[in-house]
């Protein structure tokens, strides 16, 4: 069959006229339908990518988007197909249905070039463009590059592909050529580097910051994951060149991969403990402080993202160094 | 192991060392910066500290967004080890924490810099512990000497606690650390005594160093106003005596008194709100773009319309402001009291539990443009809106007979449901020719932005401890809208009034339409 993107669009406008008559003619207590919509966000997946739909439907209560799922068939030979439909929901407490427009297009490998021409047609016109690529294997295929190129902003996470540093380093040549990436292996670290700034906020942590000497970075799996390479080199862009940054294996049998952050001076040291999944312990001389470490789903921090719609030159400064380890 | 570092990194990295600026803040990631502090409550065992003080710090605690060995002093008459102290304000910020789990863990940590001090804050002694108290906090948790005063008492004490903090030598530090100091509205009873209060607050602390809180300020709404004013170009061209007819401001509440007859009865509604939150709303609506946006100068912009606004002569007051007052009435199946049957009030009060007033704001901008602001009790409906009605179009080309096309109306939704609405003309499909009929076209701040919203002392408290006062009064707009509202209030105390005058449940007094028919409007209904 063949998929155009003005019977996409069509059936999107059937959908609206057909919700806001159900709406109309349902309970009295109705108010219609809000059809919201703040920007095109591209979703990049898998066939059988179970967590997508949840996270998803998460960001459009949050950013009410035309959503464009672009799913990778297992099956290479499958051929392009698309289909409109609306998510629609009622905010606690308020008589109005909030309803968000979905089209996805789904294909093989073989054929999944042939999303390019469709998408083009198929953009909310005068809203910024965000692709989040949650398939590693789309990152792979040529057809990423031309996605890409629609976006004002794309978002992967680093952790999840076969070669991490090799995203790093794309990320790192994008960058450096004026394109927006947002990696969510950093965006997991905010919390880590937020709790060392609050720390050295402190006066007494201020004077400890001219005499440190070292600083390490303490994970409990092998190898050493890229996010560890990530706050090495926040620290080493941070840090002057006194101050050697060393990554250190210390197994355990945790969910987390980052236990521990230690700064230490001739003298003295300040540290920054994980004690179990939602709490951190900052040991500043005897002073002992706890910081609260929220699970952070994909959502939360794709929202962090999207909060960026600009340059961000400390990542990219990061990504530079963390490049070349 | 990692080492070196790219040159220019290096120089940035030294120069920020140098400055002694944190070289770890994201500025685009991270909250606000907070250095180390203490938070001091004077009425810590009230009310306000239980129900939004506490619940927002522990908020921002949550959020990490407060500083490393944050503290907390609670002071209040009541005797209390530290130990209860901290246990009655884990009860109530696991009772009043709005959108947000409670972590026992970090209560934990977080009520271990919880301290409270029993005093009477007349007596020089209580002081005396305090600074002792403060001292160790300091040494103990890093705080660096900064500590913020929050005035949570009866506003009779306000100066006396002041002056006491500066005779204990609290108001200035030593080392440097920084001492500022919160009070809460009403700022004096009138313009006099709001002068008299400044110049013993004044005597004690610099201007800059005092906040002066209006919660309103705070509410993300009203923020957003500026947003939409001077973030967007579409409607400032508009914004202006040409294409205005009429801004109607409305802060409504459904509820009486709940329990506070002997303030209420003192304070009013002019004196309540008027006063002071909606004339801040007004200014927001209405100043002029600041040059930059720091708290100065936005607030000069603010302070200028303030005075800009037009003192009303004792004759024009009866024409210009309506005083009402609530009668018993039957809401739904429920039988309300009226005000003078009320807890605490007396039976033949002449409070205003309803005031409307018609403002005007002697500008270039604004000249000849009425401003219809009125709040009450016992209203149909709790709202707080902002309603610009524009002027009708110069000739009505397509509605014929008795129908008169209605004009393009913005509405700013305050709460709830906070939003912006344009209502314009549109064809009607099924009329037949060109008949219009008015559509809505809704921004819904909670479908747009799902994500939680501070609340307005979450706001506000990280302003204060960030030394930002943009949301904050000065005292100069203090006198400005004591200025406005003093000559109602010389004329409402100087007149006896045949209350009640409107019947709990309704709009209010008839008296407030024949104020807005004379100039040939009506009030919508929000």
């Amino acid at each position: 069959m063949i998929v155009k993107p003005e019977t996409l669009l069509k059936d999107l406008s059937a959908l609206w006229i057909q919700l806001g008559k159900e709406e109309t003619e349902g309970s009295d207590r109705s108010a219609g339908v809000l059809r919201a919509v703040t920007m095109t966000f591209l979703l990049g997946i898998d066939e059988g990518d179970e967590g997508a739909g949840e996270a998803l439907a998460q960001l459009m209560h949050e950013h009410p988007s035309r959503a464009i799922v672009l799913k990778l068939s297992k099956d290479d030979s499958v051929e392009l197909e698309g289909r409109a439909f609306a998510q629609c929901w009622m905010p606690f407490g308020r008589r109005q249905q909030i309803c968000c427009e979905q089209v996805e297009l789904s294909a093989g490998a073989n054929h999944f070039t042939d999303t390019l021409s469709l998408l083009r047609g198929l953009m909310a016109p005068d809203l910024p463009v965000v692709f989040w690529c949650r398939s590693s294997r789309l990152f792979e295929h040529p057809a990423f590059v031309g996605i890409a190129a629609f976006a004002d902003k794309v978002i992967v996470d680093s952790r999840t592909h076969p070669d991490p540093l090799k995203t790093v380093k794309f990320l790192n040549s994008e960058l450096k050529s004026g394109h927006l990436y947002g990696d969510l292996t950093w965006t997991r670290l905010t919390h880590w580097r937020e709790t060392v700034a609050t720390v050295f906020e402190r006066m007494d942590c201020r004077a400890f910051l001219g005499d440190m000497n070292r600083a390490e970075v303490q994970y409990t799996h092998m190898p050493e994951p890229i996010a560890v390479g990530y706050l090495s080199a926040w620290l080493r862009s941070t840090l002057n060149d006194q101050v050697a940054v060393e990554g250190i294996y210390v197994p355990a049998d945790v969910s987390w991969q980052i236990q521990k952050l230690r700064f230490a001076t001739p003298q003295s040291e300040v540290s920054i403990d994980r004690t179990d999944k939602g709490i951190v312990e900052a040991h500043i001389q005897n002073f002992t402080t706890r910081s609260v470490f929220e699970v952070l789903d994909e959502a939360r921090l794709v929202r962090e993202e999207l909060a960026i719609l600009g340059q961000d030159p400390i990542f990219a400064k990061v990504v530079e160094f963390a490049s070349n380890p | 192991m990692y080492r070196g570092v790219h040159p220019a990194i290096l120089k940035l990295s030294m120069m920020q060392a140098q400055d002694s600026a944190n070289p770890f803040h994201d500025s685009l990631r991270f909250e606000k910066r907070i250095p180390p502090c203490s938070v001091l409550i004077f009425g810590a065992n009230g009310d306000l500290t239980m129900r939004k003080l506490l619940p927002a710090l522990y908020r921002l605690a949550y959020e990490r967004k407060l500083p490393s060995g944050f503290s907390i002093v609670g002071n209040s008459r009541t005797l209390m080890t530290h130990e209860q102290f901290r246990e009655k304000m884990r009860v109530s910020v696991e009772k009043f924490i709005e959108n947000s789990p409670f972590d026992a863990s970090l209560w934990e940590d977080f009520a271990r810099g919880i301290f409270y001090i029993a005093g009477d804050i007349s007596d020089p002694a209580c002081y005396a512990a305090m600074k002792v108290q403060l001292d160790e906090i300091e040494k103990d948790r890093g705080t660096g000497g900064n500590v913020l005063f929050y005035l949570s008492t009866q506003p009779s004490f306000y100066a006396s606690v002041v002056e006491q903090l500066g005779a204990a030598g609290l108001a200035k530090h030593e080392g440097g650390g920084w001492r500022r100091v919160v009070i809460e509205k009403p700022f004096g009873r009138d313009l006099a005594s709001a002068q008299e209060l400044n110049h013993r607050i004044t005597a004690v602390f610099s201007e800059r160093d005092i906040y002066r809180i209006d919660h309103y300020l705070g509410k993300e709404t009203v923020q957003n106003v500026l947003a939409f004013r001077f973030g967007n170009t579409i409607f400032e061209p508009l914004w202006n005596r040409r294409y205005i007819s009429h801004v109607q401001v409305t802060a409504a509440e459904s509820i009486g008194v709940e329990g506070r007859g002997a303030y209420y009865q003192e304070a009013g509604a002019l004196r309540d709100m008027i006063q002071n939150h909606l004339l801040q709303v007004m200014a927001t609506v209405t100043m002029e773009a600041p040059s930059h946006f720091d708290s100065d100068t936005v607030r000069d912009e603010r302070a200028k319309l303030l005075r800009s606004i037009r003192i009303l002569k004792p004759e024009e007051v009866d024409l210009n402001a309506v005083k009402g007052q609530y009668g018993p009435a039957r809401i739904g199946n429920e039988d309300v009291l009226g005000f003078r049957q009320e807890k605490d009030v007396k039976p033949d009060a002449q409070t205003d539990t309803f005031a409307a007033v018609t403002f005007f704001v002697d500008n270039w901008r604004w000249a000849g443009v009425p401003f219809y602001v009125r709040t009450g009790k016992r209203l149909p409906k709790r709202v707080t809106d902002i309603a610009i009605r524009f002027q009708p179009a110069p000739l009505s080309l397509f509605n014929t007979g008795a129908t008169v096309p209605a004009p393009n109306l913005l509405i700013l939704r305050i709460q709830p449901d906070e939003g912006i609405s344009l209502r314009f003309q549109s064809k009607d499909p099924a009329g037949g020719g060109m008949v219009l009929r008015p559509v809505s076209m809704d921004f819904n701040y909670g479908s747009s932005f799902g994500t939680r919203t501070p609340s307005a002392y979450e706001t506000l408290l990280l302003d204060a401890l960030g030394g930002d006062s943009t949301l904050y009064t000065r005292q100069d707009m203090v006198e400005a809208s004591w200025r406005a509202v003093e000559p109602i209030l010389n004329h409402w105390n100087n007149t006896s009034y045949d209350f009640p005058n409107y019947d709990a449940g309704t709009w209010g007094p008839k008296a407030a339409d024949e104020m807005l028919e004379r100039r040939g409007h009506v009030w919508r209904v929000p």
